[in-house]
């Protein structure tokens, strides 16, 4: 049935809206014929879907049509004058704004729908064969008007979940801009911080912050990205020019258009390269305590990116970044005195030993500009014994750090001359008495380790216990080996404690600083940090860095704080390590270990190179026997160790070397010389260390017969 | 003295033999046609050197010489050549002759040539030179 053309309906010719637009307005439905009693006709039978109908009589027609447009499907006559439509629907597929919407041809011949198939196997599109049913008709149309009304839904539901996030996102990004953790950053840093924060915010293209400078007038740039129309100098002066009258007016602005600055963009950091001109402003000052401390700019490139709401927005954070920029600003400089004479008084490296890693931490108070009190210290007693100190003087500034300073040097001169940790925090509590008199007071926990024995002796006066985790994994706090902080009372006993570290085990000197928090029972303290203890790797670097992340508050720390790690390590993986008395039946014991040592772990070693290897070996053992001790009992340590592709090994004794004598004696180091890569002895007060080198392949010694 | 050595022709291991402190080293003291061989086997170093020169020293004095055999040696240090340089010097001084036998490649020949005692001592390659050397060079034996 061929629908015929109805005269009170509107013009067909041009496109038009039916329905008004709303939220749950009619989807549009674009009719294409060239005849417009079929357009009638289409009309009369889609009616009834109650969708909005737009008609075009031509190909060109529906493709502006389209334009202007939202459709939901697309009715096309197949034959039509111009553009058909064919080429039509061709041209609608190749727009990515149409390429969607769904086509249903109308022909009335069977080989159009032919070519239709063929044409368009797969998407949205229909055929429908004239005259047509306008049942079928309404049904097909009301398919795919169906489907379109359904992906606009879940479009407007995405949308609108959008923008709840947008306003989460604006809550969350307010409160980053107040962040605690801002105020310990440096002026630098927290300018160039609150720059991109905001920015990200309020999607601007370009950003700066323009703030008062101790040393020059008016304004400048403080940190930026892209570009602004600010002077070319990056100077605004008080009362000129936009920024400079709002600064003084300490106005708000949003600006477009003709209220926008006349003069050029520049510059103000990064991204400012390809930054199409600027078309829309938020100027807000920052005003802290009554004081203006300048101004944050915001630019976008599209005129209509900020509105009234993202300047109230902007206000109320620009009172939070002036808070935090004038924290900062106030404390910058005195802080940046004590923190480089505090570091200073800190040791620069901490003693390598090769059975200890040790790594150590600082982080001034984030409150005051004040030093602290807290020192650490580390140093080698001898081969074996290494001194590790951590103190802290109460009481903040420079006479806290003088005194952490003469503090930290009394001890190292007497853990030199050789006072045990209790001896010397005894005569450290004397010093203090004698030099600073009453009302100075100060905590030292002082230990030394010994790596060889796998010992610890601790002293503490006052302070927190160093804590231990085992290789296991299990964490205590040694308590024993206290006393009463140093200022007290010097009549002090020597109090101390050993205890006894393995291979594995790790021990963490603290400070108050890391345990203690303002209303907070300390236990919670010591709890967090057994917990961060338990966790933390192994690596003491990293450890140091854990422990501070887990344990330092957002909240800046009201106290300084150290810490020191130290890790005691094991022999080298799968090294021979012996104990053995100094007497000559040791040489051959000492060899028999080293021949069946080698054939397990360096098989690949020849004849020639193990047997050069024992010889050296018994010669470096020879020579302990022979000129290290007198005739009392006494040890010598050997080791061997695979070190990638050569044989380590090492004699250690704790003798004084007599000058060779006897008859056999002197051509042991040559010897071994000749026998190795490197040979190195280490004489010293506590003992010689004679320490060799084999490379796997030729024997050295080939060539270079000693004569 | 027994003359015993010299009467019997093969080489013969008996109460000469003494086990080195540490039983890791032998000395086997035998005669070759007149001629003292000390066999060392094991290993020399600073835990028997002064039981091996013991046996080395109390050698009959009219003997013409010595030969030390080190054949048998899988170890020995600079103790064991600190030995043979003592030896060396003190049968200098009795003019009586000191070979060692060591063939190239053993263990303790690489010890003799690190040290240079090689080039200060008669070392050669087997034993039969070692004592057919000795027999000629040597003052004819008061018993034989």
């Amino acid at each position: 049935m061929q629908a015929a053309p109805d005269p009170d309906r509107q013009p067909v010719f041009a496109p038009s809206v039916v329905s008004p637009p709303g939220e749950e307005r009619p989807l549009g439905i674009l009719l294409v014929d060239d005849h417009k009693e079929n357009l009638a006709a289409l009309r009369a039978v889609l009616e009834p879907l109650g969708e909005r109908l737009v008609t075009a009589d031509s190909g060109e027609q529906a493709l502006r049509a389209l334009l202007r447009e939202d459709i939901a499907v697309i009715l096309l006559d197949v034959r039509m004058a111009g553009l058909d439509g064919l080429q039509t629907a061709r041209i609608i597929r190749a727009r990515p704004r149409t390429r969607h919407i769904p086509i249903i041809f109308l022909t009335a011949q069977v080989s159009d729908v032919e070519q239709i198939t063929l044409a368009y196997a797969s998407g949205a599109v229909d055929y429908v064969v004239k005259p047509f049913e306008p049942d079928i008709l309404r049904a097909k149309v009301s398919v795919f008007v169906e489907l379109s009304r359904e992906r606009s839904e879940r479009v407007r539901q995405s949308r609108a979940r959008a923008e709840a996030e947008a306003v989460a996102r604006t809550v969350r990004t307010l409160q980053i801009l107040s962040d605690a953790a801002l105020s310990h950053l440096e002026m630098g840093g927290l300018t160039s911080e609150l720059v991109e924060r905001a920015a990200t915010l309020f999607q601007a293209d370009a950003a700066c912050l323009l703030l008062r400078d101790e040393n020059a007038p008016g304004l400048g740039v403080h940190a930026g990205r892209g570009a602004l129309p600010v002077p070319a100098d990056g100077r605004v002066m008080l009362g000129d020019g936009t920024f400079g009258r709002l600064a003084v007016e300490r106005r708000t602005a949003l600006l477009v258009g003709d209220q926008l600055p006349l003069t050029e963009t520049v510059p103000v950091g990064e991204a400012a390269d390809d930054q199409a001109p600027i078309a829309c402003l938020l100027v807000v000052p920052l005003v802290a305590s009554d004081e203006l401390l300048g101004l944050i700019v915001l630019g976008a490139t599209a005129e209509d990116r900020f509105d009234a709401g993202d300047l109230e927005l902007l206000t109320l954070a620009a009172d939070r970044m002036a808070i935090a920029i004038d924290h900062v600003q106030r404390f910058a400089h005195g802080r940046q005195l004590v923190e480089t004479l505090q570091r200073s008084l800190l040791p620069d490296r901490l003693p390598h030993h090769p059975r200890l890693e040790l790594a150590a931490r600082y982080l001034p108070s984030g409150l005051a500009p004040q030093i602290g009190g807290d020192w650490y210290d580390a140093l080698e007693l001898d081969r074996d014994r290494t001194a590790v100190m951590i103190g802290d003087v109460v009481g903040h500034g420079v006479r806290a750090a003088t005194t952490m300073s003469e503090l930290r040097n009394a001890l190292r001169a007497f853990a030199v001359e050789g006072h045990g940790p209790g001896a010397a925090l005894h005569q450290l509590d004397r010093v203090v008495h004698a030099t600073f008199g009453p009302g100075m007071i100060a905590t030292v926990l002082f230990l030394i380790i010994d790596a060889s024995k796998g010992t610890v002796s601790i002293s503490r006066a006052g302070h927190p216990p160093p804590a231990l985790r085992t290789a296991g994994g299990e964490i205590r706090f040694l308590e024993t080996g206290s006393t009463l902080p140093l200022g007290i009372d010097d009549r002090r006993s020597a109090d101390e404690a050993e205890y006894t570290v393995s291979p594995g085990d790790t021990l963490l000197l603290f400070t108050d600083g890391l345990v203690e928090r303002r209303r907070e029972s300390i236990t919670t303290g010591f709890d967090r940090l057994r917990d961060a203890f338990t966790n933390a790797p192994a690596d003491v670097e990293e450890l140091c860095d854990y422990i501070l992340e887990r344990t330092v508050s957002e909240q800046a720390s009201h106290d300084d704080i150290a810490v020191l790690a130290v890790r005691v390590l094991g022999p080298p993986l799968g090294a021979l390590e012996l104990m053995l008395p100094a007497t000559a039946a040791s040489v051959p014991l000492a060899r028999h270990r080293l021949r069946a040592w080698l054939d397990e772990n360096v098989p690949e070693l020849d004849r020639v190179a193990r047997s050069d290897l024992e010889l050296a070996w018994s010669e470096a053992c020879t020579n302990v026997i022979r000129h290290a001790y007198g005739p009392a009992d006494a040890t010598f340590q050997a080791t061997a160790a695979r070190d990638d592709d050569a044989v380590a090994l090492q004699v250690r004794d704790s003798g004084q070397w007599r000058p060779p004598r006897g008859r056999h004696g002197g051509r042991g180091i040559a010897l071994m010389r000749e026998l190795c890569d490197a040979v190195l002895v280490d004489r010293r007060s506590e003992g010689t260390t004679v320490s060799m080198r084999r490379s796997f392949g030729d024997p050295p010694a080939e060539g270079r017969l000693a004569s | 003295m027994t003359g015993a050595s010299g009467s019997e022709p093969s080489a013969r291991s008996g109460p000469e033999s003494t086990p080195a402190s540490g039983d890791i080293a032998h000395v086997a003291i035998q005669d070759h046609d007149g001629v003292p061989v000390a066999v060392i086997s094991g290993e020399v170093d600073i835990s028997n050197v002064d039981d091996i020169a013991r046996q080395l020293i109390a050698l009959p004095n009219f003997a013409p010489g010595l030969v030390v055999d080190l054949r048998p040696v899988d170890y020995m240090d600079s103790t064991g050549i600190s030995l043979l340089h003592d030896l060396a010097g003190r049968m200098r001084e009795r003019s009586q002759q000191l070979i060692v036998v060591c063939p190239p490649g053993s263990p303790p020949r690489r010890v003799l040539e690190l040290t240079g005692l090689i080039t200060r001592t008669t070392v050669v390659d087997d034993l039969a030179p070692a004592v057919h050397a000795i027999r000629h060079v040597a003052p004819v034996l008061p018993s034989s």
